[in-house]
């Protein structure tokens, strides 16, 4: 069974957080303040870190930040939890070793699955094939690359160009730019080879609620498209 | 129905309804502390602790669906003169008012 820590000095969010882990059996352990986080750290074995960003005294990616210097803890996987919502702010915590990133209010299933993903090495890939001509060409850090797959937790992209794992990236897409959202951030989790290209999947962070919104009701029409195209 | 009436109905389908009940219990009684220390920190200018408690309390309206307090929340937690006022507060005790009848009727319901 696999045992999740969350740091959070909110009440509220606690208790949220607490309910979604403990539905999915996890085993939760709670601290309010990054010394009580690091005590339980020091006696339990821990999977996984929900870790608000903001806390009384030390901050959550002071706390981070520590981890990542020490042996014990660096490999420890860290989703910073927290309602600084701006692209900065994914991009500040990713450059500081987190492994994803969850807007407040949180958001259940997007929480189950990025949880799922990191502990399981699973992705809650939707049963979505996107048509070759609903298809779209992006760019990723001047690199051409094709979008093949989404969810609400990650991209499926297919490149030429070789990337390494664990290395976070700017994606514009062309139909999330149409839906006012210029761009996104991943992080690569997953590389496959092909004869001549690279499969790469990536996840998603930084969302906001807004956007989700739109991507799923994005991927919803393009799952009844092909429903009715089936029929 | 209304936009909490409508929210606080999301969390008992997506998670139960004691769980609900708990939320909104805890932010009333954080509302009740916060209104306190607000009060404290605008007479003596603290900007800094009024923006960590609009912080705070910014997450437990949206997780029970007071999305207006909420967003005067985010202003006061901006930590800017013309944002952490009088004003701001006495709109945040409406809102609190609003959301206290809001959440009798969705009890009765």
């Amino acid at each position: 069974m696999y045992s999740i820590l969350i740091v959070e000095d909110n009440p509220s969010d606690t208790k949220i957080l607490s309910f979604i882990l403990e539905r999915k059996n996890y085993t939760t352990h709670t601290a309010h303040e990054v010394h009580q986080a690091v005590e339980i750290l020091q006696n339990y074995r821990i999977d996984l870190i929900l870790l608000d960003w903001m806390l009384p005294h030390i901050s959550g990616l002071d706390l981070l930040r520590t981890m990542k210097q020490n042996s014990r803890t660096k490999n420890i996987p860290v989703v910073i939890v927290s309602s600084k919502n701006e692209l900065k702010d994914v991009q500040k915590a990713i450059s500081v070793g987190a492994a994803d990133y969850v807007i407040k209010p949180i958001d259940h299933l997007i929480l189950d699955s990025k949880i799922g993903r990191i502990l399981k090495k699973e992705v809650d890939w939707l049963p979505i094939q996107i048509d070759s001509d609903t298809v779209d060409n992006m760019s990723i850090i001047k690199i051409t690359a094709t979008l093949t797959r989404i969810s609400e937790v990650g991209l499926e992209i297919k490149s030429e160009a070789s990337l390494h794992l664990g290395m976070s990236i700017e994606v514009h897409v062309k139909f999330l730019e149409e839906m006012d959202i210029p761009s996104v951030v991943g992080k690569i989790f997953e590389k496959e080879q092909g004869e001549g290209f690279y499969l790469y999947k990536c996840s998603l962070m930084g969302l906001k609620e807004a956007d989700l919104q739109k991507i799923r009701l994005y991927l919803r029409l393009i799952q009844n498209m092909n429903r009715s195209k089936a029929i | 129905m209304s936009m909490i009436t409508n929210h606080l109905k999301d969390l008992e389908i997506n998670f139960n309804l004691d769980i609900a009940k708990e939320l909104v219990i805890i932010f009333k009684s954080q509302f009740h502390d916060s209104i306190k220390d607000f009060q404290i920190y605008l007479e003596c200018k603290n900007f800094e602790e009024a923006s960590r408690l609009a912080h705070k309390m910014k997450s437990s309206a949206y997780n029970v669906g007071a999305k207006e307090m909420g967003l005067i929340y985010s202003k006061v937690e901006s930590e800017t003169v013309t944002n952490f006022t009088q004003e701001n507060l006495r709109a945040i005790e409406r809102l609190f008012d609003e959301f206290e009848k809001e959440c009798q009727i969705w009890l009765s319901k």
